[in-house]
Protein backbone atom coordinates (compact mmCIF):
# COMPACT_ATOMS: atom_id res chain seq x y z
CA UNK A 1 0.00 0.00 0.00
CA UNK A 2 1.11 3.81 -0.58
CA UNK A 3 1.60 6.46 1.84
CA UNK A 4 0.43 7.46 5.03
CA UNK A 5 -1.12 3.76 5.52
CA UNK A 6 -0.03 3.98 9.41
CA UNK A 7 -2.00 6.99 9.69
CA UNK A 8 -0.91 10.11 11.38
CA UNK A 9 -0.41 11.84 14.78
CA UNK A 10 0.08 15.40 13.39
CA UNK A 11 -1.63 18.08 15.29
CA UNK A 12 -2.57 14.93 18.18
CA UNK A 13 -2.61 17.04 21.32
CA UNK A 14 -3.51 17.05 24.78
CA UNK A 15 -2.61 13.27 24.90
CA UNK A 16 -1.77 13.77 28.59
CA UNK A 17 -5.35 14.07 29.73
CA UNK A 18 -7.49 11.12 30.23
CA UNK A 19 -11.08 10.93 27.90
CA UNK A 20 -13.32 12.25 29.95
CA UNK A 21 -11.00 15.17 30.40
CA UNK A 22 -10.63 15.87 27.05
CA UNK A 23 -13.48 15.49 25.47
CA UNK A 24 -16.70 18.14 25.51
CA UNK A 25 -18.73 16.51 28.08
CA UNK A 26 -21.49 13.95 26.41
CA UNK A 27 -21.42 16.38 23.03
CA UNK A 28 -25.06 16.12 21.02
CA UNK A 29 -24.99 16.60 17.21
CA UNK A 30 -28.23 18.11 15.60
CA UNK A 31 -29.27 17.73 12.28
CA UNK A 32 -32.55 19.43 11.41
CA UNK A 33 -34.92 19.61 8.54
CA UNK A 34 -35.86 23.56 7.98
CA UNK A 35 -38.44 22.62 5.35
CA UNK A 36 -38.90 19.61 3.05
CA UNK A 37 -39.10 21.66 -0.34
CA UNK A 38 -35.78 21.76 -2.60
CA UNK A 39 -35.89 23.05 -6.04
CA UNK A 40 -34.25 20.23 -7.49
CA UNK A 41 -35.23 16.43 -8.51
CA UNK A 42 -32.43 14.84 -7.33
CA UNK A 43 -32.24 10.76 -8.69
CA UNK A 44 -30.21 9.97 -5.80
CA UNK A 45 -32.39 11.93 -3.38
CA UNK A 46 -32.73 9.83 -0.18
CA UNK A 47 -35.71 11.68 1.20
CA UNK A 48 -38.19 9.29 0.99
CA UNK A 49 -40.86 11.22 3.52
CA UNK A 50 -43.10 13.77 0.98
CA UNK A 51 -45.44 15.71 3.78
CA UNK A 52 -44.40 19.66 2.91
CA UNK A 53 -46.48 21.39 5.43
CA UNK A 54 -46.66 21.65 9.35
CA UNK A 55 -43.22 23.64 9.25
CA UNK A 56 -41.90 24.57 12.49
CA UNK A 57 -41.58 28.03 13.30
CA UNK A 58 -38.65 30.41 14.19
CA UNK A 59 -40.13 31.15 17.56
CA UNK A 60 -40.65 27.05 18.23
CA UNK A 61 -36.82 26.36 16.60
CA UNK A 62 -35.47 28.79 18.73
CA UNK A 63 -37.32 26.99 21.67
CA UNK A 64 -36.31 23.97 20.86
CA UNK A 65 -32.53 24.77 20.35
CA UNK A 66 -32.60 26.55 23.74
CA UNK A 67 -33.31 23.43 25.14
CA UNK A 68 -30.69 21.42 23.31
CA UNK A 69 -27.97 23.81 23.81
CA UNK A 70 -29.07 23.15 27.83
CA UNK A 71 -28.77 19.70 27.35
CA UNK A 72 -25.32 19.86 25.59
CA UNK A 73 -26.02 20.24 22.07
CA UNK A 74 -23.08 21.91 20.59
CA UNK A 75 -23.81 21.20 16.57
CA UNK A 76 -26.18 22.25 14.70
CA UNK A 77 -26.74 21.83 11.12
CA UNK A 78 -29.30 22.25 9.23
CA UNK A 79 -29.32 20.00 6.58
CA UNK A 80 -32.55 20.24 4.31
CA UNK A 81 -34.14 20.19 2.34
CA UNK A 82 -33.09 22.99 0.72
CA UNK A 83 -32.10 25.96 3.31
CA UNK A 84 -31.94 28.35 1.37
CA UNK A 85 -35.85 27.93 -0.10
CA UNK A 86 -36.11 29.59 3.37
CA UNK A 87 -33.71 32.09 3.35
CA UNK A 88 -35.15 33.94 5.56
CA UNK A 89 -36.00 31.73 8.64
CA UNK A 90 -32.53 29.83 8.17
CA UNK A 91 -30.95 33.43 8.25
CA UNK A 92 -32.72 33.88 11.74
CA UNK A 93 -31.55 31.05 13.09
CA UNK A 94 -28.13 31.07 11.76
CA UNK A 95 -28.26 34.20 13.17
CA UNK A 96 -29.45 32.63 16.80
CA UNK A 97 -26.53 30.22 16.84
CA UNK A 98 -24.48 33.29 16.07
CA UNK A 99 -25.51 35.15 18.95
CA UNK A 100 -25.40 31.50 21.16
CA UNK A 101 -21.63 31.04 19.91
CA UNK A 102 -20.71 34.03 21.76
CA UNK A 103 -21.58 32.49 24.73
CA UNK A 104 -20.21 29.18 24.07
CA UNK A 105 -17.18 29.44 21.89
CA UNK A 106 -17.56 25.25 21.45
CA UNK A 107 -20.92 25.46 19.25
CA UNK A 108 -21.30 25.00 15.94
CA UNK A 109 -22.96 25.38 13.37
CA UNK A 110 -24.10 25.11 9.36
CA UNK A 111 -25.84 23.75 7.09
CA UNK A 112 -26.18 21.68 4.04
CA UNK A 113 -27.25 23.43 0.19
CA UNK A 114 -27.20 22.27 -3.34
CA UNK A 115 -25.74 25.83 -4.08
CA UNK A 116 -27.85 26.87 -6.38
CA UNK A 117 -29.23 29.91 -4.80
CA UNK A 118 -26.20 30.91 -3.17
CA UNK A 119 -26.32 34.61 -4.75
CA UNK A 120 -24.33 37.72 -4.11
CA UNK A 121 -26.91 39.39 -1.09
CA UNK A 122 -26.95 35.66 0.55
CA UNK A 123 -22.64 35.24 0.29
CA UNK A 124 -22.69 39.07 2.09
CA UNK A 125 -25.10 37.79 4.61
CA UNK A 126 -23.46 34.99 5.02
CA UNK A 127 -20.18 36.61 5.28
CA UNK A 128 -21.58 38.49 8.80
CA UNK A 129 -23.24 35.37 10.47
CA UNK A 130 -19.80 33.05 9.80
CA UNK A 131 -21.13 29.65 9.85
CA UNK A 132 -18.56 26.93 11.31
CA UNK A 133 -19.39 25.60 7.73
CA UNK A 134 -21.33 25.49 4.36
CA UNK A 135 -21.92 22.28 2.79
CA UNK A 136 -22.09 22.36 -1.31
CA UNK A 137 -23.02 19.21 -3.39
CA UNK A 138 -20.92 18.62 -6.51
CA UNK A 139 -21.79 15.30 -7.81
CA UNK A 140 -18.74 15.15 -9.92
CA UNK A 141 -17.64 17.39 -12.91
CA UNK A 142 -20.04 19.02 -15.33
CA UNK A 143 -21.73 15.34 -16.89
CA UNK A 144 -21.61 13.42 -13.68
CA UNK A 145 -23.42 15.95 -11.32
CA UNK A 146 -26.25 17.63 -14.05
CA UNK A 147 -26.98 13.84 -14.72
CA UNK A 148 -27.90 13.55 -11.41
CA UNK A 149 -29.35 17.25 -10.88
CA UNK A 150 -30.25 18.85 -13.88
CA UNK A 151 -29.01 20.45 -17.02
CA UNK A 152 -26.96 23.33 -16.06
CA UNK A 153 -26.70 23.35 -12.57
CA UNK A 154 -23.20 22.10 -12.41
CA UNK A 155 -22.31 25.75 -13.59
CA UNK A 156 -24.31 27.62 -11.59
CA UNK A 157 -23.11 25.86 -8.80
CA UNK A 158 -19.60 26.55 -9.50
CA UNK A 159 -20.08 30.04 -10.41
CA UNK A 160 -21.81 30.58 -7.30
CA UNK A 161 -18.24 29.05 -5.30
CA UNK A 162 -16.76 31.23 -7.75
CA UNK A 163 -18.20 34.36 -6.63
CA UNK A 164 -17.92 33.32 -2.64
CA UNK A 165 -14.40 33.29 -3.43
CA UNK A 166 -14.32 36.88 -4.93
CA UNK A 167 -16.99 38.45 -2.09
CA UNK A 168 -15.17 36.49 0.91
CA UNK A 169 -12.16 33.95 0.63
CA UNK A 170 -12.45 33.58 4.34
CA UNK A 171 -16.36 31.89 3.34
CA UNK A 172 -15.23 30.01 0.84
CA UNK A 173 -12.49 28.05 3.70
CA UNK A 174 -15.39 27.37 5.50
CA UNK A 175 -16.92 25.53 2.38
CA UNK A 176 -16.88 21.88 2.06
CA UNK A 177 -17.88 20.09 -0.83
CA UNK A 178 -20.24 17.36 -0.56
CA UNK A 179 -20.29 14.60 -2.73
CA UNK A 180 -22.38 11.08 -2.82
CA UNK A 181 -20.17 8.46 -4.34
CA UNK A 182 -21.69 6.51 -6.92
CA UNK A 183 -21.07 4.35 -10.02
CA UNK A 184 -21.12 6.92 -12.53
CA UNK A 185 -19.08 8.99 -10.84
CA UNK A 186 -16.47 7.10 -8.63
CA UNK A 187 -13.53 8.48 -11.77
CA UNK A 188 -14.66 11.95 -11.57
CA UNK A 189 -13.53 13.65 -8.76
CA UNK A 190 -10.29 14.22 -9.48
CA UNK A 191 -11.24 17.08 -11.91
CA UNK A 192 -13.72 18.00 -9.59
CA UNK A 193 -11.23 18.51 -6.80
CA UNK A 194 -8.58 20.52 -9.17
CA UNK A 195 -11.81 22.92 -10.60
CA UNK A 196 -12.76 23.85 -6.81
CA UNK A 197 -9.58 24.18 -5.31
CA UNK A 198 -8.86 26.70 -7.29
CA UNK A 199 -11.94 28.87 -5.78
CA UNK A 200 -9.96 28.36 -2.68
CA UNK A 201 -11.81 25.84 -1.40
CA UNK A 202 -9.97 22.83 0.33
CA UNK A 203 -12.42 20.67 2.43
CA UNK A 204 -13.76 17.44 0.75
CA UNK A 205 -16.65 15.21 1.96
CA UNK A 206 -17.71 11.74 0.49
CA UNK A 207 -20.27 9.54 1.27
CA UNK A 208 -21.52 6.13 -0.97
CA UNK A 209 -24.85 6.31 -2.17
CA UNK A 210 -27.25 4.12 0.17
CA UNK A 211 -30.22 3.27 -1.88
CA UNK A 212 -33.55 4.09 -0.47
CA UNK A 213 -37.11 2.18 -1.04
CA UNK A 214 -37.71 5.16 -3.97
CA UNK A 215 -34.74 3.74 -6.00
CA UNK A 216 -35.96 0.64 -8.29
CA UNK A 217 -32.80 0.45 -10.01
CA UNK A 218 -28.80 -0.57 -9.84
CA UNK A 219 -27.18 2.21 -11.86
CA UNK A 220 -25.85 4.28 -9.35
CA UNK A 221 -25.21 1.77 -6.49
CA UNK A 222 -21.33 0.71 -5.81
CA UNK A 223 -20.64 -2.72 -4.33
CA UNK A 224 -18.67 -3.02 -1.47
CA UNK A 225 -15.64 -3.52 -3.33
CA UNK A 226 -15.99 -0.43 -4.82
CA UNK A 227 -16.58 1.47 -2.76
CA UNK A 228 -13.18 0.46 -0.45
CA UNK A 229 -11.29 0.54 -4.12
CA UNK A 230 -12.43 4.45 -4.04
CA UNK A 231 -11.38 4.68 -0.31
CA UNK A 232 -7.86 3.21 -0.79
CA UNK A 233 -7.35 5.92 -3.59
CA UNK A 234 -8.63 8.50 -2.10
CA UNK A 235 -6.11 7.40 1.14
CA UNK A 236 -3.22 7.36 -1.23
CA UNK A 237 -3.73 10.83 -2.39
CA UNK A 238 -4.86 9.47 -5.86
CA UNK A 239 -7.72 12.54 -6.02
CA UNK A 240 -5.20 15.09 -5.25
CA UNK A 241 -2.91 17.24 -7.61
CA UNK A 242 0.22 19.09 -6.49
CA UNK A 243 -1.30 21.25 -3.86
CA UNK A 244 -0.48 20.19 -0.23
CA UNK A 245 -3.64 21.70 1.83
CA UNK A 246 -6.38 19.79 0.59
CA UNK A 247 -8.45 17.16 3.13
CA UNK A 248 -11.07 14.50 2.23
CA UNK A 249 -13.14 12.97 4.60
CA UNK A 250 -14.62 9.79 4.17
CA UNK A 251 -17.88 10.36 5.69
CA UNK A 252 -19.64 6.80 7.37
CA UNK A 253 -23.08 6.21 8.68
CA UNK A 254 -23.91 3.72 11.19
CA UNK A 255 -27.20 2.69 10.18
CA UNK A 256 -26.50 2.39 6.70
CA UNK A 257 -23.10 2.02 5.90
CA UNK A 258 -21.90 -0.16 9.34
CA UNK A 259 -21.12 -3.12 6.41
CA UNK A 260 -18.66 -0.35 4.78
CA UNK A 261 -17.03 0.26 7.92
CA UNK A 262 -16.35 -3.38 8.98
CA UNK A 263 -14.88 -4.22 5.65
CA UNK A 264 -12.54 -0.90 6.26
CA UNK A 265 -11.49 -2.40 9.56
CA UNK A 266 -10.85 -5.58 8.03
CA UNK A 267 -8.70 -4.38 5.33
CA UNK A 268 -7.01 -2.17 8.09
CA UNK A 269 -8.69 1.25 6.00
CA UNK A 270 -10.13 1.77 9.04
CA UNK A 271 -7.31 0.73 12.00
CA UNK A 272 -8.73 0.53 15.09
CA UNK A 273 -5.79 -0.10 16.85
CA UNK A 274 -4.33 3.53 15.68
CA UNK A 275 -7.46 5.67 15.82
CA UNK A 276 -7.99 9.16 17.34
CA UNK A 277 -10.80 10.94 18.87
CA UNK A 278 -12.19 14.87 18.28
CA UNK A 279 -13.25 16.73 21.37
CA UNK A 280 -16.60 15.95 19.68
CA UNK A 281 -16.41 12.52 20.12
CA UNK A 282 -15.50 12.10 16.85
CA UNK A 283 -13.69 8.59 15.86
CA UNK A 284 -11.50 8.41 12.51
CA UNK A 285 -7.97 7.31 11.16
CA UNK A 286 -6.06 10.60 9.20
CA UNK A 287 -3.75 9.65 6.13
CA UNK A 288 -1.43 12.37 4.29
CA UNK A 289 -0.41 11.98 1.24
CA UNK A 290 1.15 14.29 -1.69
CA UNK A 291 -1.68 16.21 -1.71
CA UNK A 292 -3.21 16.86 1.41
CA UNK A 293 -4.66 14.55 3.92
CA UNK A 294 -7.85 11.72 4.05
CA UNK A 295 -9.71 11.16 7.16
CA UNK A 296 -11.90 8.09 7.88
CA UNK A 297 -14.26 8.42 10.53
CA UNK A 298 -15.23 5.08 12.29
CA UNK A 299 -18.75 4.54 14.37
CA UNK A 300 -18.09 1.63 16.43
CA UNK A 301 -21.53 1.70 17.77
CA UNK A 302 -24.89 2.98 17.19
CA UNK A 303 -25.44 6.91 18.47
CA UNK A 304 -28.24 7.91 18.07
CA UNK A 305 -30.25 9.81 20.45
CA UNK A 306 -27.35 9.69 22.62
CA UNK A 307 -25.34 11.54 20.35
CA UNK A 308 -27.16 12.08 17.56
CA UNK A 309 -30.59 13.57 16.69
CA UNK A 310 -32.56 14.15 13.63
CA UNK A 311 -35.41 16.27 13.52
CA UNK A 312 -37.88 16.89 10.74
CA UNK A 313 -39.30 20.11 9.18
CA UNK A 314 -42.71 19.30 11.28
CA UNK A 315 -40.76 18.49 14.51
CA UNK A 316 -40.49 14.55 14.83
CA UNK A 317 -37.66 13.34 16.40
CA UNK A 318 -35.49 10.02 14.52
CA UNK A 319 -32.75 8.88 13.20
CA UNK A 320 -31.66 9.66 9.69
CA UNK A 321 -32.30 6.84 8.24
CA UNK A 322 -36.27 6.93 8.99
CA UNK A 323 -36.67 9.98 6.60
CA UNK A 324 -35.70 7.30 3.43
CA UNK A 325 -39.44 5.99 4.49
CA UNK A 326 -42.84 7.82 3.45
CA UNK A 327 -44.47 6.75 6.25
CA UNK A 328 -41.82 8.14 8.51
CA UNK A 329 -44.04 9.18 11.08
CA UNK A 330 -45.16 5.73 11.60
CA UNK A 331 -41.89 4.85 12.06
CA UNK A 332 -40.53 3.09 15.27
CA UNK A 333 -37.33 5.14 15.26
CA UNK A 334 -39.09 7.94 15.46
CA UNK A 335 -39.89 9.10 18.83
CA UNK A 336 -41.80 12.32 19.82
CA UNK A 337 -42.81 15.11 18.07
CA UNK A 338 -41.49 18.53 19.73
CA UNK A 339 -44.75 20.00 19.03
CA UNK A 340 -46.32 17.73 21.47
CA UNK A 341 -43.63 17.61 24.39
CA UNK A 342 -40.78 19.15 24.94
CA UNK A 343 -37.06 17.74 23.81
CA UNK A 344 -35.78 17.22 27.03
CA UNK A 345 -38.57 15.01 28.05
CA UNK A 346 -38.77 13.26 24.82
CA UNK A 347 -34.73 12.10 25.07
CA UNK A 348 -34.85 11.68 28.50
CA UNK A 349 -34.31 7.69 28.29
CA UNK A 350 -31.64 8.22 26.03
CA UNK A 351 -29.37 10.58 27.12
CA UNK A 352 -26.09 9.93 28.70
CA UNK A 353 -25.44 12.20 32.03
CA UNK B 1 -30.59 15.79 -0.27
CA UNK B 2 -28.33 12.90 -0.28
CA UNK B 3 -25.38 12.49 0.99
CA UNK B 4 -23.63 12.50 4.37
CA UNK B 5 -26.69 12.33 6.14
CA UNK B 6 -26.02 14.98 8.68
CA UNK B 7 -22.88 16.84 6.61
CA UNK B 8 -19.64 17.95 7.32
CA UNK B 9 -20.50 19.34 11.15
CA UNK B 10 -17.16 21.39 9.70
CA UNK B 11 -15.25 18.60 9.86
CA UNK B 12 -12.45 17.45 12.75
CA UNK B 13 -11.64 19.48 16.12
CA UNK B 14 -8.64 19.29 18.31
CA UNK B 15 -8.14 15.72 18.91
CA UNK B 16 -5.73 13.25 20.37
CA UNK B 17 -4.97 9.11 20.62
CA UNK B 18 -7.55 6.87 21.55
CA UNK B 19 -6.44 4.03 22.95
CA UNK B 20 -8.10 0.66 22.61
CA UNK B 21 -9.50 0.61 26.14
CA UNK B 22 -10.98 4.33 25.70
CA UNK B 23 -12.27 3.08 22.63
CA UNK B 24 -13.94 0.35 24.49
CA UNK B 25 -15.33 2.31 26.71
CA UNK B 26 -16.69 4.57 24.52
CA UNK B 27 -18.91 2.17 22.96
CA UNK B 28 -20.04 1.19 26.67
CA UNK B 29 -20.88 4.33 27.07
CA UNK B 30 -22.75 5.20 23.66
CA UNK B 31 -24.04 1.92 23.48
CA UNK B 32 -26.38 2.00 26.58
CA UNK B 33 -30.09 2.51 25.84
CA UNK B 34 -31.15 4.24 28.87
CA UNK B 35 -35.31 3.11 27.78
CA UNK B 36 -34.22 0.01 29.78
CA UNK B 37 -33.60 0.77 33.26
CA UNK B 38 -31.74 -2.75 34.11
CA UNK B 39 -29.84 -2.47 31.05
CA UNK B 40 -28.76 1.09 31.84
CA UNK B 41 -27.67 0.29 35.42
CA UNK B 42 -26.00 -2.98 34.40
CA UNK B 43 -24.03 -1.11 31.67
CA UNK B 44 -23.24 1.97 33.88
CA UNK B 45 -22.17 -0.51 36.42
CA UNK B 46 -19.63 -2.15 33.81
CA UNK B 47 -18.47 1.54 32.76
CA UNK B 48 -17.43 2.35 36.70
CA UNK B 49 -15.54 -0.93 37.18
CA UNK B 50 -13.65 -0.20 33.65
CA UNK B 51 -12.90 3.48 35.03
CA UNK B 52 -12.35 2.08 38.27
CA UNK B 53 -9.72 -0.35 36.52
CA UNK B 54 -7.50 2.30 34.96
Amino acid sequence: MALGWSGSNGRVSKKVLDLDNFLLKNPLEVSYFVNNKCNLNCKHCYVGYNQKNGELSFEEWKNVFNDLINLNGLTFGNVGKEPLLSWDKTKRILGFFYEKRKEKQKLRFGFVTNGVLLDEAKIKELSELMPNYIDVSLDGQKEEHDYIRGRGVYDKVVNNLRLVNEINPKLSNKIFISSVLMKHNKNKFKGMINEVSNYGITHFLFSPYVKSEKDKTEELSLDLNEIIEFYKRAIDGELFNSRKDLELILKNDYDTLKPVMDRCAQEKIIDVNNLLIDEYGVIFNKYNSRGGSAIINYIPTSDTFSKEIRISHDGFISNCYAQFFENYPERTEVIGNVKNKSIKEILQTYLIH
Amino acid sequence: MAMGFSGSNGGIADYRILNYSELNKFILRYSIRLNNEEERKKEEGLIKELEDGD
